[in-house]
């Protein structure tokens, strides 16, 4: 790829990392994991960390009269959350822990925001720091981790190989939760934002019928129409204009419910009992769309580059007619 | 621009709550043989000792690392108390 687009696999990743990183690894024989050069992991590896500092004053809650809501450790855990949804765009949202002085608390990342616990002393409350500790690094499965439910690593790949591994991914929902595309690379795309749509693009192929297709998940704002329903609205067989393969919210099924929209409000409510309002409370979309082309500046001839700005101009002016249809 | 707002909630109960969502069974047992003996030793008055001295980060830690985090990985930590 182009340095002028990220590439979760291959943009140069900040090597400064938390403090304790929660990594996959390859599993080991022995009871200990042998120690492992931090230095050596991807950003892809970890999925939780725990950010320590030496002073109270520098922990993730402000005091009662302070008037600056976003302690730097918040803003700089922000950052590594953000980091690790971009290198693992199947990550749905990011646990940590903070350790300030003789006090820790717990930190929740998505797309949303941040929630961070109260303090408790290590001391007086060290059963907790214990449980959550023994949690992270032992118990919690990769799903309550924050992994998607419905991308799966495909058998006998890890987070941990040399290539980026590739996933099966499905719409999830009840009835649904068959495979329907299987990724292979790293991501063509991944947003490196923390708030906002968090948008990835895979390249796939359909398990249906082995059509090549660009796979992309963004979580969408409640209040606007999906990218799958704007597709409706293009004229069919438009030059230069991306065709629509499937698309549709990703479904979890959640107790009763079988085919719940995975949104921000979802994930916090079945994780963490969280039952508060979410701004817009965004929706986690997924859609495969085709044919897989390639950037303009990877054109190899002078006549592939003008043919490839020729369909992009001609798209562009399919998708203004579109608009200008459905705005009068 | 919706898009891009985000919320700090602080001093909520919530994560702590999830972490006692996911306990699995016999894990308080465990953490009650971990925690008698992390108090039975050295390291958490030494930790606490290191606090008041307001010592560098990276030594602050050190006992705590030592008997929790260093020893847990790959689950000794459950092998050696369950």
């Amino acid at each position: 790829m182009s340095e002028h687009v990220p590439d979760a696999e291959n943009m140069p990743f900040p090597l400064c990392k938390p403090d304790f990183v929660l990594v996959e690894v390859p599993p080991t024989s022995g009871f200990l994991t042998p120690a492992i050069d931090v230095g050596t992991v991807k950003w892809r590896q970890i999925c939780g960390f725990i950010e320590v500092k030496t002073s109270l004053r520098e922990g993730p809650n402000p005091g009662h009269r302070s008037s600056t809501p976003v302690r730097p450790i918040v803003s700089q855990c922000a950052n590594y959350a953000r980091l690790i949804l971009a290198a693992r765009p199947f990550q749905l949202y990011v646990l940590c822990m903070f350790v300030y002085g003789s006090k820790f608390s717990l930190g929740w990342y998505d797309r949303r925001g941040v929630i961070v616990s109260d303090d408790y002393d290590i001391d007086n409350n060290l059963d907790i720091f214990i449980r959550v500790v023994l949690q992270l690094t032992t118990h919690m499965t990769s799903y309550q981790l924050g992994h998607d439910k419905t991308a799966r690593l495909l058998e006998g790949h890890s987070y941990y190989q040399d290539q980026y591994p590739s996933f099966t991914v499905s719409l999830g929902g009840d009835g649904n939760t068959t495979p329907m595309w299987k990724t292979y690379g790293g991501p063509i795309w991944s947003s490196l934002s923390l708030l906002g749509r968090g948008t990835a693009t895979w390249r796939a192929i359909s398990l249906r019928d082995d059509e090549k297709v660009v796979l992309k998940t963004l979580w969408r704002s409640q209040t606007r129409q999906s990218e799958s329903a704007v597709y409706s609205y293009i004229k069919p067989n438009s030059a230069g204009v991306a065709k629509l393969s499937v698309g549709d919210d990703v479904r979890y099924a959640v107790g009763k419910e079988k085919n719940a929209p995975v949104t921000v409000g979802l994930l916090r409510s079945f994780t963490l009992n969280d039952e508060g309002s979410v701004r817009d409370n965004p929706v986690l979309h997924r859609l495969a769309i085709k044919p897989v082309g390639r950037p303009l500046w990877n054109a190899q001839t002078s006549e592939e580059f003008i043919l490839g700005s020729l369909a992009a101009l001609k798209g562009s002016a399919s998708l203004s007619l579109a608009w200008l249809s459905t705005s009068y | 621009m919706g898009d891009l707002v985000g919320h700090v909630e602080n001093r909520s109960s919530k994560p702590i709550n999830a972490y006692q969502e996911w306990s699995v069974a016999g894990i308080d047992t465990v953490v009650k043989k971990i925690e008698t003996t992390i108090r039975g030793g050295d390291d958490l008055d030494q930790f606490k000792q290191n606090v008041r001295d307001c010592l560098h980060e990276n030594f602050l830690y050190e006992p705590l690392v030592s008997t929790l985090l260093v020893k847990n990985q790959a689950g000794s930590l459950m092998h050696e108390f369950s």
